[in-house]
């Protein structure tokens, strides 16, 4: 009998070395590079069971099915760089199998990326807004050098936002109330196109819709909300303006917040690193109703003038994005402060440029634009980063 | 309560009293009342008294303070009986009208009568006292929600006497740690807004029981919360790892501070120690930030990366490890995951208790389980104070 059992446990293995996954990768090809979204298909046969397929991406594991069909898209980024795609499967009783290929990198003997910059830009005279320029009244000026105009637009560009609206506890009553219905205006006053999601943040996220064009969908839920604990202001513009990377056309966030950040993980220099990125305009309401602008104060985080320095980095933050900062001293101007955004992001240029002197280096370009007219104050974008 | 001795203008001049700014109180001269902490107080300089007045010799005179005594007296024998709410407005509204019109003189001929009848409780039996420490604690409470500054600092320095006296006379370590309990909670009020008087009665809370945590976390919490000295934070985390070497909080606390003092590769081993302690409470994954965050500045973003992947399968979704790692990945150019991170985050529930506000505040785990051993020792003590009083009741006072 023993014998037996040992005959047996010593047949299994060999059953296990018999069974076959076949995988193979239909797409992408080896003969083209991968950029951006690529979608990867791989076809397998087996006479087992198939537990899981995953996919690997430069030895990264990027997604796992159970059952046909294998398809994933990814993102690959876009650098000009050799990408190795691997599939592999497994089955009962231990049993897998894998293909890889690798996509090339484009050879040629210079490359040049290069990136249409776009600029919102907004003009006034005696903060009036001047909404009669013409493309040939501005000049914009890539690190002192004059660039010339490839794309102009006035007025209705749609436009995606996030209102980031300040929830903690020091906005009780009626200054949250007043930031809802802020937040309600705004998007009361949106045109089809356009989109807004509304994020309410203390130290953490307490609540954030789905991008939508509908009022109720964004307010809806927010009956019986408290405002609650600390606030991180980094984070949260961060994470929206992250969360704006995968929109189209151009993009806004509104900061609505009665204080400083207290508990963010990121520091205000990641985020201005992230600003510097984006094309996003930063809008800050900064609600001070008691002159606070200027109070010193420490955490366990940070002293007193690491906070300052925060601060200041913030609003460095905001005017670089060619956005502004309002201060409102009190809960009445809350609500007309949002729909003064809305009519000013109505009333804006856009325009567009190629630079010509770009070098991928993650250099910092000043951008400057100016109207060849008398009286005129110009807001847009600081610059962009070279890469 | 009788209250016949007490005029109305004293009354009336409670508003101003309260009214006082707590900042000129906190000027640290001999006159300064919350010089009572290290014994340094000393009365401003007699001066006649205003015409409308009574001096203290014309109030004892008349036995007012008698009766006031023996209504304190009554009030104790009420504790356990009445609500408590009430009794506590009954105390502190006879503190109030004892030492309105001369706050600074009359405070400590109110601390020596109120005394006078513990010490006479203690000769029964000196556990009698706890109930009684515990009713001055919450009188500080009372009166800090009704601005009475000068009650305030009278509740402080009640506690601190009756805490002493139950030491002298219940002897053994247990008195001690339980005189160090009332004392800690104490000095955990007085961190809202009082923190160097805080700091003080928490050396005093050392000074009975040295294995008391409240005290060695508060203490490094108040020079962390005013911005350093990080020096002076690693003492006293140290003191308190010397006492609880696997303590969670305080070795995050020790390698946060490290790293302030950079001493980098020191503050790795802690964070790295307490990463691999099972579990996702807000030390793990605070320390999983931390040392994200610096794997992130000596430019090793891959390492950090692989950290907070692991964590965030450890922690589900946390908001914070969420966003942190979407901007890693963002650094990194990995802009699909970095989006799929911040996706994640803008879905994620939010946590009871936000790790890093959890950080940033009092260390109050301690401290609410403190309180609350107290409370049950007092009540279980309630008893035995309404016996020693019942046989030795003084004349009927109406409430």
């Amino acid at each position: 009998m023993s014998a037996l059992v040992a005959l047996l446990l010593l047949a299994m293995p060999q059953t296990n070395l018999e069974a076959k996954i076949e995988v193979a990768i239909l797409q992408p090809s080896t003969l083209q590079a991968a950029f951006g979204d690529v979608d990867v298909e791989a076809q397998v046969h087996a006479d087992r069971k198939i537990l899981e397929v995953e996919l690997f991406v430069d030895d990264r594991s990027r997604g796992l099915l159970d059952g046909p069909p294998y398809r994933w898209r990814v993102d690959v980024g876009q650098e000009n760089v050799e990408h190795r795609f691997r599939v592999e499967a497994r089955g009962e009783l231990g049993t897998t199998g894998t293909s890889t290929i690798v996509t090339p990198r484009i050879r040629v003997d210079e490359e040049v990326n290069v990136q249409l910059q776009q600029l919102y830009v907004t003009v006034t005279r005696s903060d009036s807004r001047v909404l009669d320029l013409s493309e040939h009244d501005f000049r914009v000026f890539d690190n002192g050098r004059r660039e010339p105009l490839v794309t102009f637009a006035r007025g209705d560009v749609p436009l995606t936002a996030v209102l980031l609206v300040d929830s903690s506890v020091s906005m009780k009553g009626e200054r949250l109330a007043s930031g809802l219905r802020g937040a309600e205006a705004f998007v009361a006053s949106m045109k089809p196109l356009d989109e807004a999601m509304l994020l309410l943040f203390s130290d953490q996220i307490l609540h954030a819709t789905a991008f939508t064009q509908q009022t109720d969908a964004l307010l809806e839920p927010l009956a019986g909300l408290e405002a609650d604990g600390n606030t991180a202001i980094n984070d949260h513009v961060y994470l929206a303006l992250k969360l704006l990377d995968a929109r189209q056309g151009r993009r806004v966030v509104v900061l609505f917040t009665d204080g400083a950040d207290l508990h963010s993980v990121l520091g205000m220099e990641e985020v201005l690193w992230k600003a510097r990125r984006s094309q996003a305009l930063i809008y800050w309401l900064r609600l001070d109703e008691g002159g606070s602008r200027y109070t010193s104060f420490a955490t366990a985080w940070r002293d007193a003038p690491a906070n300052r320095a925060e601060l200041e980095m913030l609003e460095e933050s905001v005017i670089q994005s060619g956005g502004r900062i309002a201060t409102l001293t009190s809960v009445n101007a809350i609500e007309p402060a949002f729909r003064e955004i809305l009519l000013e992001l109505r009333e804006q240029y856009v325009l567009g440029f190629y630079p010509s002197s770009v070098r991928n280096d993650g250099s910092w370009h000043h951008v400057n634009v100016r109207v060849e007219r008398a009286g005129m104050k110009v807001r847009a974008r600081g610059g962009y980063v070279d890469f | 309560m009788r209250r016949t001795w007490a005029r109305p203008l004293l009354v009336s001049l409670l508003p101003a009293l309260a009214a006082l700014p707590l900042a000129a109180q906190e000027s640290r001269t001999s006159s300064d009342p919350w010089a009572i902490l290290d014994g340094t107080y000393r009365p401003p300089p007699e001066a006649p008294p205003p015409p409308w007045v009574r001096t203290q010799e014309l109030i004892e005179a008349s036995g007012e303070w008698k009766a006031l005594g023996e209504t304190y007296r009554q009030s104790l024998e009420r504790l356990g009986k009445d609500d408590r709410g009430a009794l506590l407005k009954v105390v502190a509204d006879l503190e109030v009208v004892a030492i309105a019109d001369q706050p600074e003189r009359r405070m400590p001929r109110l601390a020596e009568l109120q005394l006078d009848v513990a010490r006479e409780l203690a000769r029964h039996d000196p556990e009698i006292l706890v109930p009684v420490f515990q009713l001055h604690h919450d009188l500080y409470l009372q009166h800090r929600s009704s601005r009475q500054w000068y009650l305030l600092l009278h509740s402080v320095s009640m506690v601190r006497e009756l805490a002493a006296l139950y030491v002298k006379e219940a002897a053994g370590t247990g008195a001690k740690m339980n005189a160090a309990r009332i004392l800690a909670s104490l000095a955990g009020h007085l961190q809202a807004g009082q923190q160097p008087a805080s700091v003080k009665l928490f050396e005093e809370v050392l000074a009975l029981d040295p294995s008391n945590e409240s005290a060695y976390l508060g203490i490094a919490a108040h020079y962390e919360k005013r911005g350093g000295p990080a020096e002076q934070v690693v003492v006293w985390l140290k003191r308190l790892l010397e006492v609880y070497p696997e303590h969670r909080e305080g070795r995050l606390r020790l390698a946060v501070n490290k790293l302030r003092l950079g001493k980098a590769d020191e503050a790795a081993a802690l964070f790295a120690a307490l990463l691999e302690e099972p579990g996702s409470d807000w030390v793990y994954r605070l320390a999983a930030q931390e040392a994200a965050r610096l794997h992130a500045r000596r430019g090793r973003i891959e390492k950090a990366i692989a950290l907070l992947e692991k964590a965030l399968e450890r922690a589900g979704g946390d908001q914070k490890l969420c966003i942190q790692l979407a901007f890693l990945y963002d650094r990194n150019r990995q802009s699909f995951d970095a989006h799929r991170l911040a996706e994640l985050a803008r879905g994620g529930e939010p946590a009871a208790e936000a790790p890093r506000g959890r950080y940033n505040g009092w260390p109050h785990e301690a401290l609410d389980h403190d309180r609350e051993e107290l409370r049950r020792l007092a009540e279980s003590r309630v008893q035995l104070l309404a016996r020693v009083l019942g046989r030795a009741a003084g004349p009927e006072v109406n409430p």
